[in-house]
């Protein structure tokens, strides 16, 4: 008979790789997002996207437009904080014990007259939500609440946009995929055909 | 930035009485000219077909001439979407005024102007400048002042604000 370690999550007996990467870097900004809706899985739209056949990531990424299961926002400028640390009462010599975290997105969507219809609905639910930087997209399986704002200041030349803040808590981080596949439809505008 | 200028020019046009003698030229540029006595610079209108005329050629028989001088463009980033950059153009113009003091007031003239230019869109004042010396200088580039007493001359620096986005238009050259 031998003792053995009882870690959480499961992580015992998991290989822990760090992949390095000397070469790429990814850009900043939130330049593009969509909410969607809690019932759609991810699972099949991500393998896609890893996959080397754009026509399927794109198929099931306008399927589910046009399902009304995905809404997206093309054009975006914006930031996510990374997640911020919630942490509770620690015990044995731990000072802390991370409880999870507390996520926040943040992006600017320039089309104002039109969405506040959108955003006023959009509000009332909750949405798991994808975005984009540069190359990569990411995936938030969780249900985030949103609030859209749009102030309006006194200069001149000051455009008025929604100001979109998503929130959302969880210990996971957002699933990361590649954009190539889908990054047509994160340029310019698109809207759905009968 | 023409059509802007093309603006302005209609707008200062509207401050004036009918038949008030008043010139309004669009954007001089300095041209080298060689006579008999020299070598001077003088401010003029360029035609596409590289013809110019001197923007003074009128003046004597003008109470007023208004020509403008572009300085400078500069660009800043202005807030952008997605992957694209966006841009804010600024350019500095000044608004040249030659006129006779019989006429009229100089100051109260450029008070008149300004109150015009600072209504406009995409304009914005910058400052007036008065010093008669300093703007011939300028205009005249390597000449002694020479103007008649009953003259004034004054420029309104002024500064024009447009963007540059994904929705300019980008014609062939």
């Amino acid at each position: 008979m031998s003792l053995q370690r009882i870690t959480c999550d499961g992580a015992s007996g998991t290989p822990l790789v760090h992949t390095c990467d000397p070469c790429e870097r990814e850009l900043g900004r939130v330049r593009g997002a969509c909410l969607v809706d809690g019932s759609f899985d991810f699972t099949a739209l991500i393998a896609a996207l890893k996959g080397s056949d754009p026509s399927a990531a794109q198929n099931l990424f306008e399927q589910a437009i046009e399902d009304g299961d995905i809404h997206l926002i093309s054009e975006t400028t914006g930031t996510y904080d990374g997640g911020s640390p919630q942490t509770g009462d620690g015990y044995g010599d731990e000072e802390t014990r991370l409880l999870g975290y507390l996520h926040t997105l943040n992006f600017k969507d320039p089309s104002y007259a039109g969405n506040k219809d959108f955003y006023e609905q959009a509000e009332k639910e909750h949405w798991k939500l994808i975005w984009r930087t540069e190359t990569l997209l990411h995936f938030v399986n969780k249900p985030a609440g949103i609030q859209a704002i749009a102030p309006v200041e006194t200069d001149l030349t000051s455009a008025v946009v929604w100001d979109v803040t998503a929130t959302w808590k969880s210990k996971e981080k957002p699933e990361i995929a590649p954009l190539a596949h889908l990054a047509k439809y994160f340029e310019g505008c698109w809207e759905t055909t009968p | 930035m023409h059509s802007v200028i093309r603006s302005i020019n209609e707008v200062l046009n509207g401050i004036f009485k009918p038949g008030a003698k008043v010139h309004f030229y669009g954007l001089a540029e300095s041209v080298a000219a060689r006579d008999s006595k020299g070598e001077k610079v003088v401010p003029a209108i360029v035609l596409p077909d590289g013809e110019c005329f001197d923007v003074y050629g009128l003046a004597d028989m003008k109470n007023a001439t208004f020509y403008h001088r572009l300085q400078s463009s500069q660009f800043g980033s202005v807030q952008s979407f997605g992957s694209t950059k966006d841009y804010e153009k600024t350019s500095d113009v000044s608004l040249i005024v030659f006129g006779k003091r019989q006429v009229y007031d100089q100051f109260v003239l450029a008070d008149t102007v300004c109150a015009a230019l600072g209504k406009m869109k995409n304009v914005t004042l910058q400052g007036v400048d008065y010093n008669l010396l300093q703007v011939f200088a300028t205009e005249y580039s390597g000449l002694s002042c020479f103007l008649n007493p009953d003259y004034f001359l004054f420029r309104i620096n002024y500064r024009i604000t447009s963007t540059l986005n994904r929705c300019t238009n980008i014609e062939k050259l």
